[in-house]
C-alpha cells in the first residue's frame, strides 16, 4: 500500500494558502472601506459598506451622513460666530451678560440682578477653572451679611395673625420690587392704601417685639435655606452655636465696571446665590463654544472646507448680518447667492420666515428644522440658509475629500476582489471536498481500496474533540484580535510612517489567522473522517480504552479466581496485619510498652518472612525461564532441579521438564528415523547395485556378441538404456537420502563461481551443441567467490546443465547472469522448455518429480532435489520460477569473505 | 600373459569379468570369497586381483590386509559401495584402485592393464632427461612432443599439448582458466569463454581412462585444473 501522503500535504498547502489568501483579500477589502471624518462635536468612522452602496460617492449613505452632520454643524457654528464674532472676527471685547447668557441655557437661570464680563475674560477664566472659598460665618454674620435681615419691611402676618419672614425688600438692589405693580398702586391710590400699610406694619412691629433678635434672624435664616437649599451647610459647634458655610467664587477678572467682588451686584444671599450661579454656567458654556468656535473655524472656515455656506439673518430692527465660508458671499443679494449655490451638485436653500426649502440634496426641511431646534433662541424669524458640497472638491484633505477617494478607491474595485474570494472560497471547499472524499484511502499493490490511519489518527478522539473546541475558541480570540487590528488601522492610517512594516503586519495578522484555522480545522476534519472510515471514532477513545482496560481487569480477575484466592486474599491479610499492627503499637504506646516491644517484632518478624517468601518465589521464577530459555535453544537435555522448588514453582518445574523430555524424545526419535531411512536406502541400493552389476555386464557382453537380426537387437537396447538409468537412480537415491538425512560431511573452501560455470560449460560443450544451444554468460570474467563444498557445487551445477540438455527446447539459447550484490552472489540461468510444464516451480524440486509426469525419459527425478538441497545445505538459496515455458533457475550464495571463513575454520 | 585373480561371491559377475578379461588375453583364475582367494594366491604366480569388498567367511578388507601382509601385487577393489569414505577406506588399507559397481567392463579392462603396467614396470623409466615428464603411467616428453598414458602414445593437438605441458611441469599447481589462457595463448584472458575448459575435456579424454574420475588432470571445481605428483 502506497499512502499519497506528499501529494495530500501539497494539495493541503494549496488550500491553507488559500485560506490565508481569502482573508488578505478580505483585510484588503476590510482596511480600505473605513474612513474617519471630524465633525465639531465628534470623530465618526464611517465603513463604506461595499456590496451596499450607490455607484457615486455623492448618492451614498456615507456622504448623506457627513452632508447632515456638517449641516447640524453649521447651524450651531453659526449660533457662535454670532455669539463671539464682530463682523465676521473673534470680538474680545464683546460684553456678556451672565444673567441674560444664562437663561437661555437654563430655565432656572432667572434673576433680578446681573453683572456684565468681557468675552475674553470669562474663556480665560473658564481655561484656568473656577475657584471657590468656603467661607465660615456665624449666624449673626451671616444673615446680616448684606445688611440688618430683621427690618420690619422684610416680616409679615398671615392670616392667622402669626409673623413669618416674608423677603428681603428693603434691597437696594431690587428694583423691580420696588417698582412693582403693587407698589404702583400703592402711590396711585394715595393715602387709604398707606393707612393700611401702615397699620400692617404696626402690627408687625408688634409682633416682632415679642420675638428676640436671635428668634428673628432665626427666621430669616430658615427663608434663605428654603430657597437655596444646596448652596449653604450649617455645623453645630461644641458651645451650641451653629456656623454656617458658604461657598463663594474667587473672582478672576472684574466686570466691565471695573468691580471685582460679585457680591458688590447683590442685596440679599438669594440674588448673590444665584448670580453666581449664571456666572458659572456661562464661564463654563463659553469656554466650551470657544473650542467648537476653534474647531468650527479649522474644519468650515474659508477655504478649508468643500462645504459651502451662507447663512443670513435679518433681525426685526432691519439689521442684517451674513456667516459665510465663500468669500466675497457677505454683500450679495439673495438671489445671486442662490444662484452661486445652485451651481454645486448637492446642495439646499432654505428661507426660515416662508418655510420654503429647494435642493439638490437627500437632505429634508425637516433636518434642518431639527438642527436649528437647539439653538432657536438666536435664530431670527426672517434667517436664510444656503448650504452646498463642492463635489469637485477642490479643497484637498477635508472630510469630503477624503472619503471620496476612499470611495472611489474601494468600490470600483470591490465586484473584482469579491469575485477573486468567492473563487477562492470556492477552490478552498473544492479542495476540502477532494481531500475529504481521499482522506484516509489509499490502494494497495492490487489495487483494491484500502483505509490507513496517520500517526494524528491514533491519539484519544477525545483530545482531539477539545483541540477541536480550543481551535474554535482561539477562532473567535482571533476575530476579536483581528478586529483590534482592523480599527488600529483605520483610526491611525494616515498617521503613521513606517506603513510599508505594519502593512505587513496588519494583511500577515489576517493571512495567518486564515491560514493556522484552516490549518487546524484542516488536521481536526481530516483525522475525523480517516476516523470515521476506518471506523475508529469510537475505538480511539479514551472512553474506549477505558472501557477495555477495565472489562481486561475484570476479565482477568474472573478468569483466574484461584489466582484471587491464591494471591490477592493472603496479600491483602497480609496489608491488614500490618495495619492492624500499626493501629495496636499506636493505641498502646503509653500503656503497655513490653506488648508494643512484641507486636513490632512479630511485625518485623513477618514482614522479613513474607519477604524471604517473595524473594525465593521470584528467585525460583528466574530459574524456571532461563530453563525454559535453554530448552528452547536446542538444549534439550536439560533438567530443572525441581526437589529444591517449592509449591507452584515445582509443579512448573515438573511440567517444563515433561516438555524437555518430549521434545527431546521427539528430536531423538525423528533423527533415528532418518538416518534408519537413510541407512535403508543405502543398503537397498548396494543389494541392488549387485544384481545391476550382472546385468549390465551380460548387457554389455550380449551387445559384444553383435546380433545384428531385429528384433533382438533392439531388444539389447532397451535392455541397456533402462539398466544404465537404474544405475543412475540408484546413485541418484542414495544421495539424496544422504542429504535429506543430514548425513553428509562438507569441505568448504573458497571457490569462484564463476570459474565453475565457465569449467562446466565446457564440460557440457559437446552435449549442448548436440541439442544446438547456446550459452550466453556475459559476466564471465567477473569473479564471484563464494565460500562452499567446490564438489557438491559441481554436482549442483551440473545437474542443472543436465536439466538443461534434457528438457531445454532445441535452437535457443540459455542465458547465465551472474551480480554480486549487497555481499550476495546470485547466478540465474534461464532456458526456454520443450515440453509444456503444467506445475509450479517449487513442485519440480519435491523429490522424484519430474517436467512430464508420466516417468519414461531418462533420469531419476532427484536432481533439482539434490541440487537444491545440496544449496540450501551450504547457505544458498535455490528456487525455481516458471513463466509459460521460461524456465529459471535463481542460486543464492552469501559472498566469501575473509574473516568469516576463519572463524568458520576455527570452529571446525 | 598376466595371471588375474577374479574373487567376488556372485559367480555370473566373475564370469563376466572372465570373459571380458580373458578376451584381452589374460589368465583367469576364480575365487567365490576371500578365503579361497588367498588359497588361490599361495597357489598359483598370480599378478594382479580384482576383489569385491562385501563377501561370506573372509570379506574383501580383511583378505587384503592378509595379502599385503607378504604381497604387493596390484590390488582393484570391486565394490557396490559407492561413498568417498569406502573408496579411501580401501585404498588406504592397500587396495591399488577402486571401482564401483555396477562398472563399465572397459574401464575394467583399462585399470587392469594400467595397474599391471605400472607394477612390471614400476621405476624402469629413467628420468635423467629434464625434457620428460612423468606422472604415473603418464609421460610427457618435451624433446619429442610425445605423450604416452601407460606406455601408449596419444595424439594430442598442439594447443591440448601445451596445455598438458604446463600443468605436468607446474606438478601439483592449480591454473585457473584464465591463468592457462593467458600463458598458452599469450593474451588477456578477457572475453575468453569456454575454450580451455572445452580442451581440458579433450585431453581428459584421451589420458584417462573415466574421464568422470580422472587420475592425472584432475579439476577443482570453481578454482581450476591440476596435475598432482604421484
Amino acid at each position: 500500500m502506497k499512502k499519497p501522503t506528499l501529494k495530500r500535504f501539497a494539495i493541503g498547502l494549496v488550500q491553507h494558502l488559500t485560506a490565508a489568501v481569502i482573508m488578505v483579500a478580505l483585510a484588503g477589502i476590510l482596511f480600505n472601506s473605513y474612513i474617519n471624518v471630524s465633525s465639531m462635536k465628534e470623530s465618526k468612522t464611517y465603513w463604506m459598506e461595499p456590496l451596499d452602496t450607490e455607484p457615486e460617492f455623492e448618492d451614498s449613505d456615507v456622504f448623506h451622513d457627513m452632508f447632515s452632520t456638517a449641516a447640524s454643524d453649521i447651524m450651531q457654528y453659526v449660533v457662535i460666530q454670532e455669539e463671539m464674532e464682530n463682523g465676521g472676527v473673534f470680538d474680545a471685547d464683546k460684553r456678556i451678560d451672565v444673567t441674560r447668557y444664562a437663561a437661555r441655557r437654563k430655565e432656572e437661570a432667572d434673576c433680578d440682578v446681573t453683572a456684565v464680563y468681557k468675552l475674553e475674560d470669562l474663556i480665560k477664566w473658564g481655561k484656568h477653572g473656577i475657584e471657590y472659598s468656603n467661607r465660615p460665618m456665624s449666624m449673626t454674620e451671616f444673615v446680616n451679611y448684606f445688611g440688618p435681615a430683621a427690618s420690619v419691611e422684610n416680616f409679615a402676618l398671615d392670616e392667622d395673625g402669626e409673623l413669618y419672614f416674608a423677603g428681603f425688600r428693603d434691597s437696594a438692589f431690587a428694583p423691580e420690587r420696588g417698582k412693582s405693580p403693587a407698589a404702583g398702586e400703592d402711590a396711585e391710590e394715595g393715602g387709604e392704601d398707606a393707612r393700611a400699610l401702615k397699620a400692617e406694619r404696626e402690627k408687625v412691629l408688634e409682633a416682632m417685639e415679642e420675638k428676640t433678635v436671635q428668634e428673628l434672624e432665626d427666621m430669616a435664616f430658615s427663608y434663605i435655606v428654603s430657597e437655596t437649599a444646596e448652596e449653604i451647610n450649617v455645623s453645630r459647634e461644641d458651645d451650641g452655636s451653629y456656623t454656617v458655610y458658604v461657598s463663594m467664587i474667587n473672582c478672576r477678572y472684574s466686570t466691565v465696571d471695573g468691580e471685582k467682588q460679585l457680591s458688590a451686584y447683590s442685596g440679599d444671599w438669594i440674588q448673590y446665590l444665584k448670580l453666581k450661579n449664571n456666572l458659572v454656567t456661562a464661564i463654563e458654556s463659553l469656554e466650551e463654544e470657544y473650542e467648537l468656535y476653534q474647531k468650527g473655524q479649522e474644519l468650515y472656515g474659508e477655504g478649508k472646507s468643500n462645504l459651502k455656506y451662507a447663512v443670513r439673518m435679518m433681525s426685526e430692527n432691519g439689521i442684517t448680518r451674513t456667516y459665510t465660508n465663500v468669500p466675497d458671499m457677505k454683500m450679495l443679494p439673495d438671489s445671486e447667492i442662490t444662484e452661486y449655490f445652485s451651481e454645486y451638485r448637492r446642495y439646499f436653500v432654505y428661507y426660515l420666515e416662508n418655510l420654503e426649502f429647494t435642493g439638490m440634496t437627500s437632505l429634508t426641511e425637516g433636518d434642518i428644522y431639527r438642527f436649528m431646534q437647539d439653538y432657536g433662541y438666536a435664530y431670527p424669524e426672517k434667517t436664510h440658509i444656503w448650504m452646498a458640497v463642492d463635489t469637485g472638491y477642490a479643497v484637498a484633505g477635508d472630510s469630503f475629500y477624503d472619503a471620496c477617494g476612499v470611495f472611489e478607491r474601494i468600490v470600483p474595485n470591490i465586484a473584482k476582489l469579491i469575485v477573486i474570494i468567492m473563487i477562492l472560497t470556492l477552490l478552498w471547499l473544492i479542495i476540502g471536498a477532494y481531500l475529504t472524499a481521499t482522506a484516509g484511502v489509499a490502494y494497495n499493490d492490487d489495487g483494491e481500496r484500502v483505509y490507513y490511519q496517520n500517526a494524528v489518527d491514533r491519539i484519544w478522539t477525545e483530545v482531539m474533540v477539545l483541540a477541536g473546541i480550543l481551535i474554535v475558541y482561539e477562532g473567535i480570540q482571533g476575530v476579536a484580535v483581528l478586529k483590534e487590528v482592523a480599527n488600529n488601522v483605520y483610526s491611525s492610517h494616515s498617521e503613521l510612517l513606517g506603513m510599508s512594516s505594519t502593512k505587513l503586519y496588519e494583511y500577515g495578522t489576517f493571512g495567518m489567522f486564515g491560514g493556522l484555522v484552516s490549518f487546524g480545522a484542516g488536521v481536526l476534519w481530516y483525522s475525523l473522517v480517516r476516523r470515521i472510515r476506518s471506523k475508529s471514532l469510537w475505538k480511539g477513545s479514551f472512553c474506549h480504552w477505558l472501557l477495555g482496560c477495565i472489562q481486561k481487569g475484570v476479565g482477568f480477575v474472573f478468569t483466574h479466581k484461584n489466582t484471587v484466592v491464591s494471591t490477592l486474599l493472603p496479600y491483602n491479610l497480609f496489608l491488614l496485619c500490618n495495619l492492624v499492627a500499626v493501629f495496636l503499637v499506636f493505641w498502646l504506646r503509653d500503656t503497655h510498652r513490653v506488648t508494643v516491644v512484641l507486636i513490632t517484632v512479630g511485625t518485623v518478624f513477618l514482614d522479613g518472612m513474607v519477604g524471604v517468601f517473595l524473594f525465593r518465589r521470584n528467585a525460583e521464577h528466574v530459574d524456571i525461564v532461563e530453563g525454559i530459555k535453554r530448552i528452547r535453544d536446542g538444549e534439550v537435555d536439560y533438567k530443572l532441579d525441581s526437589d529444591s522448588l517449592s509449591g507452584t514453582n515445582r509443579e512448573m518445574a515438573d511440567a517444563v521438564n515433561n516438555i524437555g523430555e518430549g521434545i527431546r524424545k521427539a528430536v531423538q526419535t525423528s533423527m533415528k528415523d532418518e538416518q534408519m531411512k537413510s541407512d535403508l536406502i543405502t543398503n537397498v541400493s548396494h543389494d541392488i547395485k549387485t544384481p545391476l552389476t550382472s546385468i549390465i555386464s551380460y548387457v554389455d557382453l550380449l551387445k559384444r556378441l553383435k546380433i545384428e537380426e531385429e528384433p533382438a537387437k533392439s531388444y539389447i537396447d532397451i535392455l541397456d538404456s533402462k539398466a544404465q538409468r537404474l544405475k543412475q537412480l540408484t546413485d541418484d537415491l542414495v544421495e539424496a537420502s544422504k542429504i535429506s538425512s543430514g548425513n553428509i560431511v562438507l569441505n568448504k573452501e573458497k571457490l569462484d563461481l564463476t570459474e565453475l560455470l565457465n569449467q562446466a560449460m565446457g564440460e557440457f560443450s559437446e552435449k549442448l551443441e548436440e541439442r544446438k544451444l547456446a550459452v550466453v554468460f556475459e559476466e564471465c570474467n567477473v569473479p564471484a567467490y563464494i565460500y562452499a563444498d567446490s564438489r557438491r557445487m559441481w554436482r549442483v551445477i551440473e545437474n542443472l546443465y543436465n536439466n538443461i540438455c534434457k528438457y531445454a527446447m532445441e535452437n535457443t539459447r540459455v542465458y547465465m547472469e551472474l551480480a554480486v550484490e549487497n555481499k550476495m552472489v546470485s547466478v540465474s540461468i534461464k532456458n526456454i522448455s520443450e515440453r509444456q510444464m503444467n506445475m509450479r516451480g517449487d513442485e519440480l524440486t519435491e523429490r522424484f518429480i519430474r517436467g512430464d509426469s508420466s516417468r519414461t525419459t531418462e533420469g531419476s527425478g532427484l536432481g533439482l532435489f539434490i541440487a537444491k538441497s545440496l544449496t540450501q545445505v551450504q547457505d544458498g538459496t535455490f528456487e525455481i520460477q516458471l513463466d509459460g515455458d521460461l524456465f529459471k533457475v535463481n542460486l543464492i550464495f552469501p559472498e566469501y569473505e575473509e574473516k568469516e571463513s576463519q572463524e568458520q575454520e576455527n570452529e571446525n | 600373459m598376466a595371471n588375474i585373480l577374479v574373487c567376488d561371491d556372485d559367480r555370473e559377475i566373475v564370469e563376466a569379468i572372465e570373459i571380458y578379461l580373458s578376451q584381452d588375453g589374460y589368465h583367469i583364475f576364480k575365487a567365490y570369497d576371500g578365503q579361497q582367494a588367498i588359497e588361490v594366491l599361495e597357489k598359483e604366480d598370480i599378478h594382479l586381483l580384482i576383489m569385491d569388498v562385501m563377501m561370506p567367511r573372509l570379506d574383501g578388507i580383511r583378505a587384503t590386509l592378509k595379502i599385503r601382509e607378504y604381497s604387493s601385487i596390484p590390488i582393484i577393489m570391486l565394490s557396490a559401495k559407492s561413498e568417498d569414505t569406502d573408496k579411501i577406506f580401501g585404498l588406504n588399507i592397500g587396495a591399488d584402485d577402486y571401482i564401483t559397481k555396477p562398472f563399465n567392463p572397459l574401464e575394467l579392462a583399462a585399470r587392469v592393464k594400467s595397474n599391471l603396467r605400472r607394477y612390471t614396470s614400476l621405476g624402469s623409466l629413467g628420468n635423467e632427461n629434464k625434457a620428460v615428464y612423468q606422472v604415473g603411467g603418464l609421460i610427457v616428453n618435451d624433446d619429442t612432443k610425445q605423450v604416452t598414458v601407460d606406455g601408449e602414445t596419444v595424439k594430442m593437438t598442439p594447443i591440448e599439448y601445451n596445455i598438458l605441458l604446463l600443468l605436468v611441469k607446474n606438478q601439483g599447481r592449480v591454473f585457473s582458466i584464465n591463468q592457462i589462457y593467458e600463458s598458452i595463448w599469450n593474451e588477456d584472458a578477457i572475453g575468453a569463454d569456454n575454450t580451455v575448459a572445452v580442451h581440458i575435456r579433450h585431453i581428459r579424454e584421451k589420458i584417462e581412462i573415466n574421464p568422470k574420475e580422472p587420475r592425472y588432470l584432475k579439476v577443482v571445481w570453481g578454482v581450476g585444473y591440476k596435475i598432482d605428483k604421484q
